[in-house]
């Protein structure tokens, strides 16, 4: 049990009486205020607040982590794609933030990154742990202080979070425009108003060599027809985006740019490779249809090359890949100071939905979100975590006004589904 | 009296019972979240909150300061403080005078949503001059406030709605702003701010008056000029040693031939920046004096908004950034600029010549971020005055202000000491 001593309200009481005369406080703070200190709270006393043990566990392709404190309050954060045998790393981090308080976020995670300055801070593995546990780190904050996430960002202008759905159409099943045009009808049928396809196919029985990735023109009119097929089937205000996953070389990047003009997408994904931000500025000077890209790219500092050569349209960073909700939230302002709208990728449960909603519900420039079909159909996603009510109505997710993030992990109803041979929140 | 309806604790039982089971509410936070529920304060319902008037205050100090009251449906009041170009601009944040109303909009408005806010009033003036300037200090001002209610609506410190906090005291430089004085003099007075536990100190090198100047409208700075100056450096560093930092500042007085010749010559003092060798405009000008000098080259006090950081940020024209928090766009426009910077591997020293409750403001951006050096502190010679413009104990202890711990910015206007320089003929709250 906390002591009276360690309460917030005598917390309070020492922040206020140190210098602050009586009529000043009444005349700034209402009669309210005495009264209300009395009422506080006694459930933290945030300057007492600390870490006290990090633990994770893994399920598919994602990280999930919980941050303990000596106070009966613990925070949920998740990472995905880069976290493939990380068990030790993020033992080893957390080990780095036992003891300390986990309400700044921001310091946290730079003192974090400057402990691994030459352990590969800079991008990847690193940073995508760092994520997880960084925005544990703004699950706790909210949680303490009775806050949304999205309030500790600087407040929101938006309550509902627009979603498109990527329909996960695999093309290994080597589809044909009408199962292109089924799923779309799929998507739609569901309510969503944006639907994406992959169109980069290693198995397209036309493709001649397995390691070049120039399309050859039977490959090229796969790929225009199954989204030609799309456009068809949902009408012209539907909005398409079409991911070819960084796979194919600048000349066929352009190609498939050009041939999709006319069928108005939102954006192309990913020609090319991510690292080469001239070769993207080529490509998107020359085509009307919009660049996308940013879910390999890591940090503020992986787009500020893509922004100021202003060579892409769209950044769509991983909000639980790129260094966490406070850093994706200065890599949507920088993105702003060029006009270029924030489109995250995301593949999370919906920890990590909701914890991507908070970060586009407090910037001016956020479009779109993703959002997976298979979350709507496979019950793992329900099961993982703990969250009552619709996910997705109508293409947009409704942000949690619930303190933190506003969902946990639900670490019962991911046990049956964790990576064998890893520790599981032990 | 608040009725039960519009209390906190109605507000988080909303927001729980929205889809929330029970049983998973207890697993999530303990048992003794809903105990602490029902013993919340009723002082607030955040979510109800409104904003119900505007009012703005003028006075005289270092120049013209414009205080901005926000008054709200729930007895809670955020103030809010803007520097330099707000002279005169009476009627530009309360609407009247005929300027396209900048803030009527906000009557009625939940004032949590402070990045919102600031960019709906930057969009209504995009044709009213919302790039930079007056219009981009008086929503300074507005934003200051902004802040200060949220933090007192949530009970927090401003710090800890801007992500928490990198340090708990920020550490002043101070600014002497004298530069007309002989050597031995300038040194003295570089001892007394020493002895006054400062750990860094600015002084100006420009003086119009200076009698080696050889034209009054010129900006090219004479060797008699530069000799002067030389002079007087060397007299106080001699005096203050080496561990104490030392700052210039150009007053973006001079053209590109004689800022350049500045530079150089102080290199061999080994500043912690020259400031504005040279005016704001052109940074072109400004990048061929910072890549050819290692005088560390500051600006940024008359750069509005994270736009014109990033246009110096990317020319690489400035090693150092200085916005003036009480005029480039606020406290939340000050982290991003900061977080900007910060890619560039830029530190932030803004420049700062508010009262004490603009400085505290200012703290809380400072604390927030990573790369903060070092804020301006521009009183010396008027500190009792200063100190009393707030109601609360004087801020500066060794030279360092210590972040507060209270709601809001934490410190509050003395509006009675604030009156005693109102501006004349100007509004008043």
């Amino acid at each position: 049990m906390i002591n009276k001593k360690d309460s917030r309200r005598s917390f309070l009481q020492r922040g206020l009486v140190a210098g602050l005369t009586g009529g000043a406080l009444l005349s700034t703070f209402g009669q309210g205020l005495s009264a209300a200190v009395d009422r506080q709270s006694s459930f933290s006393n945030p300057s007492d607040l600390k870490i006290t043990d990090v633990k994770c566990g893994y399920v598919r392709g994602a990280l999930y982590v919980k941050i303990y404190t000596n106070q009966d309050v613990w925070g949920c954060g998740e990472a995905v794609d880069a976290i493939h045998g990380t068990y030790h790393l993020v033992q080893r981090l957390g080990n780095q933030i036992k003891g300390q308080s986990p309400l700044n976020p921001n310091r946290l995670a730079e003192q974090i990154r400057k402990g691994a300055f030459f352990g590969g801070a800079q991008s990847g593995v690193f940073v995508a742990v760092l994520t997880a546990i960084e925005t544990a780190l703004w699950d706790i904050t909210g949680k303490v202080f009775g806050v949304p996430v999205y309030q500790l960002l600087g407040g929101k202008f938006r309550d509902k979070i627009r979603v498109y759905c990527d329909t996960a159409l695999y093309t290994s099943t080597n589809p044909t425009p009408a199962d292109y045009a089924a799923a779309a009808r799929d998507a739609v049928g569901r309510g969503y108003n944006a639907v994406k396809f992959d169109v980069d196919d290693a198995k397209d029985p036309n493709k001649y060599d397995q390691f070049n990735w120039t399309a050859n023109p039977a490959e090229i009119d796969r790929m225009y027809d199954a989204i030609a097929a799309v456009r068809e089937e949902v009408g012209p205000h539907i909005d398409i985006c079409v991911d070819m996953h960084g796979r194919y070389d600048a000349v066929t990047g352009l190609k498939m740019a050009k041939m999709y003009e006319d069928l108005n997408l939102m954006w192309l994904e990913e020609p090319i490779p991510a690292d080469n931000p001239e070769v993207y500025k080529s490509i998107t000077s020359q085509t009307s249809t919009p660049i996308c890209t940013g879910e390999n790219v890591y940090l503020a500092y992986g787009f500020t090359r893509l922004l100021a050569e202003s060579a892409v349209d769209i950044i769509m960073p991983d909000i639980q890949k790129a260094g966490g909700l406070g850093e994706a939230q200065r890599i949507a302002n920088l993105s702003n100071l060029y006009y270029v709208p924030f489109s995250p990728h995301m593949v999370a449960s919906f920890l990590g939905a909701m914890a991507s909603c908070h970060v586009c519900a407090s910037v001016p420039n956020f479009q779109i979100l993703e959002w997976q079909i298979y979350m709507d159909k496979d019950p793992l996603w329900q099961d993982i975590v703990t969250y009552d009510g619709p996910r997705t109505e109508n293409s947009f997710i409704t942000l949690s006004e619930k303190p933190g993030i506003g969902v946990e992990i639900n670490e019962e109803g991911m046990r049956k589904y964790a990576v064998p041979g890893v520790p599981f929140f032990e | 009296m608040m009725t039960t309806k519009n209390n906190r604790r109605s507000f988080i039982q909303k927001s729980l019972m929205a889809g929330v089971a029970s049983t998973a509410l207890l697993p999530s936070f303990g048992s003794e979240l809903k105990a602490a529920v029902d013993r919340g304060p009723s002082y607030s319902n955040p979510s109800d909150l409104k904003i119900t008037g505007i009012k703005t205050a003028f006075m005289k100090g270092h120049g013209t300061h414009m205080f901005v009251k926000l008054t709200t449906n729930q007895g809670i009041t955020g103030y809010g403080e803007a520097m330099d170009a707000v002279r005169g601009t009476y009627g530009v944040a309360t609407g009247t005078e005929g300027w396209d109303n900048m803030t009527q909009f906000l009557i009625g408005q939940n004032p949590l949503e402070i990045n919102k806010i600031v960019e709906q009033i930057l969009r209504r003036g995009h044709f009213g001059g919302a790039q930079g300037g007056m219009y981009v200090a008086v929503l300074t001002g507005i934003e200051i406030a902004l802040w200060d209610l949220a933090g007192k609506a949530m009970n927090q410190p401003v710090y800890r709605l801007m992500g928490g906090k990198f340090r708990d005291k920020i550490r002043l430089y101070c600014d002497t702003a004298s530069s007309s004085e002989s050597p031995e003099d300038m040194a003295a007075g570089a001892v007394d701010v020493k002895n006054a536990g400062f750990t860094a100190i600015k002084f100006d090198i420009d003086w119009a008056e200076d009698p080696s100047k050889q034209d009054e409208f010129n900006r090219t700075a004479s060797n008699g000029e530069i000799d002067r100056m030389v002079k007087q450096i060397t007299a106080v560093r001699e005096a203050i040693g080496m561990n104490m930092d030392l700052c210039l500042d150009a007053h973006g007085r001079y053209d590109l031939p004689s800022g350049m010749q500045i530079a150089k010559e102080m290199e061999q003092f080994k500043l912690m920046f020259l400031e504005e060798p040279v005016p704001a405009e052109n940074l072109d000008s400004l990048r061929e004096i910072t890549r050819q000098t290692t005088t560390p080259i500051c600006t940024g006090e008359n750069q509005y908004l994270a736009h014109d950081f990033r246009k110096i940020l990317e020319k690489k024209a400035a090693d150092i950034v200085m916005p003036d928090l009480h005029k480039c766009g606020g406290l939340g426009e000050g982290q991003r600029i900061a977080n900007l910077a910060n890619l560039y591997y830029v530190p932030v020293a803004p420049h700062m010549v508010a009262s004490p409750f603009g400085a505290m403001a200012a703290c809380h951006c400072c604390a927030s971020i990573s790369n903060f050096l070092c804020l301006e502190w521009h009183w010396i010679s008027k500190w009792k005055q200063w100190d009393e413009l707030i109601l609360e104990e004087p801020l500066i202890k060794n030279g360092y202000i210590h972040l507060t711990d209270k709601p809001g910015v934490g410190v509050t206007p003395n509006e009675d000491a604030i009156r005693k320089y109102a501006v004349k003929d100007a509004p008043f709250f």
